[in-house]
């Protein structure tokens, strides 16, 4: 097992994170721009296209918010790294934060103070999720606040149904307008509860567009609602246009009889993400 | 329009700026995000001076990326970051400061819209999340300040730039605002969703706009039968709806009560100061009462909808909605009122002892023909508008209608026939108005219970004194001297509006086949039109428009009325004259043009404000032009008062509906 190779693996990841969009993004980006009539949308659309173009070849943040540093850990029980990862995605954040640059992004919220490497209080921040098997993997979700702060939990009587979920999500996107930097994804979680309706609705931002939820029932709820979401006109930068979404992404878990809590996720067009596997072995690599 | 600048700008520069124009900056910008905000404004507020003249730069609402390089420092990415965060500060921050151009991305609150028009700046939107896009324009550095205390976020950077851009213009000080401008159009593809995702299938005019490119799979043609079922909806559910709110309108305050000594103010021993000061100069009750946004719906029950006479008692539900329509839409503040009388000279008097404590009459729903003569008489007799909506209020929007409908077909206005089924209030006045506006008298075609009007109508002329408009129709339109009934009014004739008898088979099908090619069509008989409207189309009717809002193209009083009035009371007009009319059925027509003209949406819905806004600037205007206006504004100060006061009534209802004080409607 090589430790170096480890860590400049995890800094290599953010590095993609940050400087190059996700290919499914862009190619969601671009069909958009094909399909826009409107000439300010449209003129949005191209200078993100042409951003995007810029920070791939120069190798240089997609945006200047890099996002809080948050991570999403499937740990396999049988990885022999489980007590150590924590501290290797702690010590690339502060690496990346000089070498990439990242914006140092973690502020106490008492004194306001920024410590400069994108660590303090539970930052960087770890979601752990325990799965079967020896290998270890970890998704970086470099997301910007602008569109974590169009968040939105709402707890929903459960007689609203089907029906109420959907104009609650319709809803929240027209009145978030353009401050979450449209085109979006929409991460919408159902069911569980307070917490786990938003944390089903980031993880639902991880999954690639254009990809269908396998349950056959979500993946059509999906569709709709992107076409609804879609019908709204709020469009590019908020701007008006025919894109205000690039997708809609569900999760969903049984709910208490009594509720129905639904969490909004925002995701601005800058969907950034970067995903490594690290092997028992010791052998880490990225995987896109 | 494309702008290349230069910063510093003055004053005078930045007032030319207008919502969407593309600006290209060179010179310098300081960003500042909440806290700068916070400390530029702490230390203004304490007379300490900052180390930077902020005056002299745009500021820029970002949070960049920036590394240490060869001594200095170096911009990695620098886009814009959420403006409104900042809307707590901003008002405050520019009249300190006075930047004359604020960039950031997704537009900002009233308070910094005001600012920037007392100030003279604009606020330009940069591409969200482009940050590697906006720092290969900034040329460098100069200089960074608060650095150690606020962070790198957070700190103020002065960036000298190059072709930084493209930056769109949203908020102006002329009070441009291009996120106020789409939010119409975004309620109103909001309503069509939500109404969509309830599974009712008829909502808005053609589904949504700028839907873009995904197609939705469009509804099947629905069956006569589902049609006629619709048809009846509304009908079967208000009993319902109105047994529940018992009623629709109220009075509310719209003063503030923030104490128990208020009411000392508000009445008695207060009050008494301005009434001493109303009773030495009169003119003071449009500035110390509501008078001026005030109206009375008068009616006397005597020809509801198409109900005819059913009294006053019945007749208030009517006078109820008129009231709500016209604060809904046109933000004036409406009084239901119905008399037990149906004695012309009894309702003049009526109306005249209640006319003080109000800015206005509207005469709903009042018989033809005495609604004439109340009509003229009160306008010689009182100083505040009265209006009959049923004459000349439909007729500016049946003239928006023909105007727009004239253009989709390619026909011109004094060139084409018309064939005007009915000649009770609404038709005889929309003759008189159809005239004014430039249609050939002899080009109209007037059609009553007996028969097409000409000269020969020798009951017309027996009845002469009592109604006089229809003799002098009779005398003045109908070039050719046709006679006969409705089929042969209506054979050959380029546009029908009827306005007669409730349908379905009033008209028949077979007489609109006869019609001229690419016919107008208005069949605005209420509750049901004259012709079912998909059997109009049948018929080989191009364009049809009905009184019905579950149907395309409402040629309906309400699209007229509340802008009308709007425009009317902000100048304090002392009348509405049809030159009034002529400019809000103008200002109508051309809001629906530039939406997009299809055949499907010729005039626009009650849902879209801006056309009441853009009908109260033109009525206004036409007030003034013609003198009859007591308080002459400024375009810009018209279209201002209008749109506060209409956004204002009908954010009311919203938070009304928000706090649970109005209660949603039964299911």
């Amino acid at each position: 097992m090589d430790e170096r190779s480890i860590h400049e693996t995890l800094v290599e990841a953010l590095r993609r994170a940050v400087t190059q969009l996700p290919a499914d993004v862009e190619r969601a980006l671009r069909r958009a721009r094909e399909r826009e009539t409107s000439s300010l949308a449209a003129a949005q659309l191209d200078a993100i296209l042409e951003n995007v173009r810029i920070a791939r070849s120069e190798t240089v943040p997609i945006c200047q918010d890099t996002g809080t540093p948050t991570f999403f850990v499937e740990a396999g029980t049988d990885s022999p790294f489980l007590g150590r990862v924590k501290g290797w995605i702690e010590r690339a954040v502060v690496e990346a934060t000089d070498a990439i640059p990242l914006r140092p992004n973690t502020v106490d919220p008492f004194t306001g103070a920024n410590p400069g490497d994108n660590t303090g209080r539970f930052m960087p921040f770890v979601h752990w999720e325990i799965v079967e098997g020896d290998e270890i993997r970890i998704t970086a979700l470099p997301k910007g606040g602008g569109s974590e702060n169009a968040s939105a939990l709402k707890m929903l009587p459960p007689g609203v149904g089907l029906k109420g979920i959907q104009k609650a999500v319709v809803e929240h996107v027209v009145s978030c307008g353009g401050k979450p930097c449209p085109p979006t994804i929409v991460g919408v979680g159902i069911g569980g509860g307070a917490d786990i309706a938003l944390h089903l609705g980031k993880k639902a931002i991880l999954r690639e567009i254009g990809s269908a939820h396998p349950e056959p029932a979500f993946a059509t709820f999906e569709r709709e609602l992107l076409e609804l979401v879609n019908r709204t006109g709020v469009g590019p930068m908020g701007v008006g246009g025919a894109t205000t979404s690039l997708a809609v992404h569900v999760e969903v878990a049984h709910r208490h009889p009594a509720s129905l809590p639904l969490g909004i996720l925002i995701q601005c067009w800058a969907d950034r993400r970067a995903r490594v596997r690290l092997a028992p072995d010791g052998t880490i690599e990225v995987e896109r | 329009m494309k702008r290349e600048l230069t910063l510093p700008i003055d004053e005078t520069t930045a007032r030319e700026l207008r919502v969407g124009d593309i600006l290209y900056l060179a010179g310098k910008l300081f960003t500042a995000r909440d806290e700068a905000h916070r400390r530029m404004l702490d230390a203004h507020e304490r007379g300490v001076a900052l180390p930077f003249d902020p005056s002299e730069m745009a500021l820029f609402h970002c949070g960049p990326v920036v590394r240490k390089s060869n001594g200095g420092w170096k911009a990695i990415a620098a886009g814009p970051t959420t403006s409104a965060r900042m809307e707590m500060f901003e008002e405050r921050f520019l009249e300190a400061f006075r930047p004359r151009i604020v960039i950031g991305k997704g537009g900002m609150g009233d308070e910094t819209q005001k600012a920037l028009e007392r100030i003279g700046a604009a606020y330009a939107q940069y591409t969200g999340g482009a940050g590697a896009l906006a720092a290969r324009r900034i040329e460098r550095v100069e200089a960074v300040h608060w650095l150690e205390e606020l962070g790198m976020p957070e700190a103020v950077w002065i960036f000298a730039v190059r072709d930084f851009g493209p930056l769109l213009v949203t908020m102006d000080s002329e009070g441009g605002n291009l996120y106020r401008d789409l939010e119409p159009t975004i309620a109103e593809n909001l309503k069509a969703i939500l109404a969509r995702i309830e599974g009712v299938t008829n909502a808005g005019p053609g589904g949504t706009r700028q839907g873009g490119g995904l197609s939705m799979g469009e509804e099947k043609d629905p069956t006569v039968e589902e049609r006629l079922e619709r048809a009846k909806l509304p009908g079967k559910k208000a009993p319902e709806m109105h047994a529940f709110y018992r009623g629709k309108v109220e009075t509310t305050l719209k003063c503030a009560v923030t104490s128990f000594d208020d009411f000392g103010i508000w009445y008695t021993p207060g009050v008494a100061a301005p009434c001493k000061e109303i009773h030495d100069d009169p003119v003071k009750v449009f500035e110390y009462t509501n008078k001026a946004n005030a109206v009375a719906v008068v009616s006397d029950g005597s020809r509801v909808l198409g109900l005819g006479n059913i009294g006053p008692l019945a007749g208030l539900p009517v006078m109820e909605g008129k009231s709500l329509l016209f604060k809904y839409l046109g933000g004036v503040g409406a009084y239901p009122i119905v008399l037990d009388t149906q004695d012309t000279e009894e309702i003049i008097q009526a109306v005249k002892w209640i006319a003080p404590g109000f800015g206005g009459i509207n005469l709903e729903d009042v018989s033809n023909p005495k609604c004439f003569e109340i009509l003229d008489r009160l306008r010689a007799e009182l100083d505040i508008p009265v209006w009959h909506d049923d004459q000349q209020g439909t007729a500016s929007i049946t003239l928006a209608g023909v105007l727009n409908a004239l253009k989709l077909v390619g026909k011109k206005m004094d060139e084409v026939t018309y064939a005007v089924v009915g000649a009770g209030a609404a038709n005889v006045a929309l003759v008189r108005v159809l005239i004014a506006a430039g249609v050939p008298a002899g080009n109209v075609v007037l059609v009553d219970s007996k028969g097409i009007l000409h000269p020969g109508r020798e009951d017309l002329e027996a009845d002469k004194e009592t109604n006089p408009y229809k003799w002098q129709y009779a005398v003045e339109t109908n070039a050719d001297r046709r006679t006969g009934g409705t089929a042969e009014a209506i054979a050959g004739a380029d546009v029908l509006i009827a306005a007669s008898k409730p349908g379905p088979g009033t008209i028949k099908k077979e007489w609109l086949s006869a019609m001229n090619e690419d016919a107008i069509a208005f069949i605005m008989a209420n509750p049901i039109p004259e012709i079912w409207p998909w059997e109009a189309k049948e018929a080989g009717v191009r364009i049809v428009g009905t009184g019905r809002s579950d149907f395309p193209n409402q040629i309906n009083n309400s699209i007229g009325f509340p802008g009308i009035f709007r425009g009317t009371l902000d100048v304090s007009a002392t009348t509405i004259t049809d030159g009034m009319a002529i400019a809000a059925a103008h200002a109508i027509a051309q809001t629906a043009v530039d939406k997009g003209l299809t055949e499907e949406h010729i005039v626009p819905t009650m849902l879209e404000t801006d056309v009441f806004i853009n009908e109260a600037v033109a009525v206004g205007l036409k007030a003034i032009e013609e003198g009859i206006a007591r308080r002459p504004l400024s375009e810009e100060e018209l279209r201002k008062e209008a749109e506060t006061k209409i956004r204002h009534a009908q954010a009311e209802v919203k938070a009304l509906m928000d706090a649970g004080i109005i209660p949603p409607p039964p299911a």
